[in-house]
């Protein structure tokens, strides 16, 4: 158990300095030289090659890559990601002002996504081959064939323009967090619906459920407290998945309903051309995700007593 | 009881062959809308009639107009072209490339296996969309650098794959047998290994292209992907919103078109996955 801890911990220490090398290779060996793109940012259209020079200088881009790298590290290691191309505030900052509306719609739509998936999921693999499992599973595959944006705007159209119930866009109260987490929420709702059904479907084959049977338990009893503990370990895991995911923001939808998080920053800085910014956004993006990958691993060897139990 | 389970079971997989073969035909259709666009589409998807902008659909224009006058359901044809470009060669390039790495990394084990799946983690530690936005980002819009941007981020998923299965093979009789035989590591790999990781991959692939299509009019739609004026959906969906109010036929049936596309990839894979091995299903489930 401890040392498939250490294990797991020791590769995601292994995976974020890979993630730092990606991060960095992919903002030097961009097209465009970048201490221009800095004095473009700095300076305006009107440089002069002085100028450039001057930022080529001051930036360290005249040092060989791996001295930037090491120097880069340097500042990271200390949680400083330098400060934005455009507005020059502090990417950490910025991208801390950020997290709480990421996180509201990452949690709220995990919430719908679960309440959809697990009983759908139940359901279509009791019922087996009837008519609600061929309902759910169809529902389901449409799910998984909507592009985000397109059932975004969908829902913009019918509950906002068509029927006026909740604000197409923004940030604040409640009726603003509806129709993203709505649209995030089934989507992912789709894929979590089949995870279940088969996930249960494996449990509902196993010999201590034909046992449960043999004993003359009711159907209910049966589902409920002897399946559904053992179907649930794969769902979980993937919902813990989910959420870092989430975390990392939704960069689509968010960019639909001008919801102010992450993923929204991302795009932004892309557009800007912001190279310091986007780097910082997808490093922490990266990190967090693989952070959470590594609790959900942690948290599954918990609950799983045939890793608990492993002597190795 | 046993005639009850028997009579399922052929429902089930007629069913099953069913979905695949909805799935297949509507691909076959849109192969065939992509190759005779030019003959099928009643305007030249590039010629704007601002006299006809905004236009409701009717018999001349049966999608309506965008807000250029240019006729939507022939720009819709044309878009077939490049959707479906983009899938299949974005799973033409990962489908080799990933299937290579994975029975390398399989067959091999030791330092190999293990810088390859480092490689693979490191990859796949960047969430959905995230690399491949940001690469498209660097290198500007054009379609090369789409096809890039999700190749480089859609590989892993047949490297693990096929290393499983081949992990899983090179312990069999059969490949012991013909390295008792002298076959060279190439040969095994080729005429041994490969043909036995082939049905997985079309059924990944599948469905695939239906994830790379996402990817692709998603990245047009962030306005990072293909431009206008070329008639690709995403970017005729993000070019209707402004008229959304108005004119919701602009984003309608863009929107639909790629639903449609992606679904009836996903109804075949799923349908082949069914057919050729209902054991895969989860490997497949958890890669998406």
């Amino acid at each position: 158990m401890l040392k498939y801890i250490l294990k797991r911990i020791f590769l995601v220490f292994f995976v974020v300095i890979g993630v730092t090398i990606v991060t960095f290779s992919t903002m030097h060996f961009a097209p465009g030289d970048p201490a221009e793109v800095i004095a473009v940012a700095r300076y305006g259209d009107d440089l002069t090659q002085e100028q450039i020079d001057w930022v080529r200088v001051t930036e360290g881009f005249d040092s060989p890559v791996y001295i930037q790298y090491l120097k880069w590290i340097k500042h990271v290691s200390r949680l400083d990601l330098g400060r934005s191309l455009v507005t020059s505030h502090d990417i950490l900052e910025e991208i801390t002002i950020r997290l709480p509306a990421t996180f509201k719609l990452a949690v709220s739509s995990l919430v719908i996504s679960l309440c959809i998936a697990i009983p759908a999921g139940i359901i279509s693999a009791v019922r087996k081959n009837t008519i609600i499992d061929h309902l759910c599973m169809s529902a389901a595959l449409l799910g998984v064939s909507i592009p985000n944006f397109w059932l975004g705007l969908l829902l913009i159209w019918l509950f906002s323009l068509t029927l006026h119930l909740f604000p197409s866009y923004g940030y604040g109260g409640c009726e603003h967090l509806v129709l993203p987490a709505i649209t995030l929420g089934t989507s992912m709702a789709a894929i979590t619906t089949r995870l279940t059904r088969s996930s249960m479907l494996d449990v509902l084959n196993q010999e201590y459920i034909v046992t449960a049977k043999a004993k003359g338990l009711d159907e209910k009893t049966i589902i409920l407290r002897h399946a559904l503990k053992n179907a649930m370990l794969p769902v979980i895991t993937f919902a813990g998945l989910q959420l870092g995911f989430l975390l990392g923001g939704a960069v689509i939808v968010e960019t639909i309903f001008a919801w102010p998080g992450i993923g929204k920053l991302l795009v932004d800085s892309i557009y800007a051309r912001d190279f310091a910014m986007v780097q910082g956004c997808v490093l922490f993006i990266a990190v967090l995700f693989a952070f959470t990958n590594l609790i959900v691993d942690i948290t599954y060897a918990f609950l799983d007593p045939r890793i608990r139990y492993e002597k190795t | 009881m046993k005639k009850l389970n028997d009579i399922r079971n052929i429902l089930k997989e007629a069913g099953n062959n069913r979905m695949a073969a909805i799935g297949g035909a509507i691909v076959i259709l849109l192969v065939l809308i992509a190759i005779l666009a030019s003959l099928l589409s009643p305007h030249d998807p590039f010629e704007q009639k601002l006299e006809n902008r905004l236009l409701n659909p009717c018999f001349e224009y049966p999608f309506g107009t965008d807000n250029l006058g240019r006729c939507i359901f022939s720009r819709l044809i044309f878009g077939t072209r490049y959707s479906l470009a983009i899938g299949v060669v974005v799973v033409g390039i990962t489908a080799s490339v990933g299937t290579t790495l994975g029975i390398v990394s399989g067959y091999s084990r030791g330092i190999i296996d293990e810088t390859l799946m480092r490689i693979v983690d490191i990859v796949l530690a960047f969430p959905g969309i995230i690399l491949a936005l940001v690469i498209a980002g660097i290198l500007g819009p054009s379609f090369l650098n789409v096809v890039i941007a999700i190749s480089l981020t859609h590989w892993p998923a047949y490297t693990r794959l096929v290393r499983g299965i081949t992990l899983s093979l090179r312990e069999k009789e059969f490949i012991e047998g013909a390295r008792a035989l002298r076959a060279s590591n190439i040969y095994i790999m080729r005429r041994h290994i490969l043909p036995n990781c082939i049905n997985p991959i079309i059924v990944l692939a599948t469905l695939d292209i239906a994830h790379a299509i996402i990817f692709a009019t998603g990245l047009s739609f962030l306005g990072l992907g293909i431009q206008p004026p070329t008639p690709e959906w995403g970017s005729m969906l993000k070019a209707g919103i402004p008229y959304f109010r108005i004119s919701p036929h602009l984003t309608f049936f863009p929107g639909t078109a790629i639903m449609v596309t992606v679904m009836a990839f996903n109804f075949l894979g799923d349908g082949l996955r069914d057919m050729i091995d209902p054991k895969i299903n989860e490997i497949i489930l958890v890669s998406e």
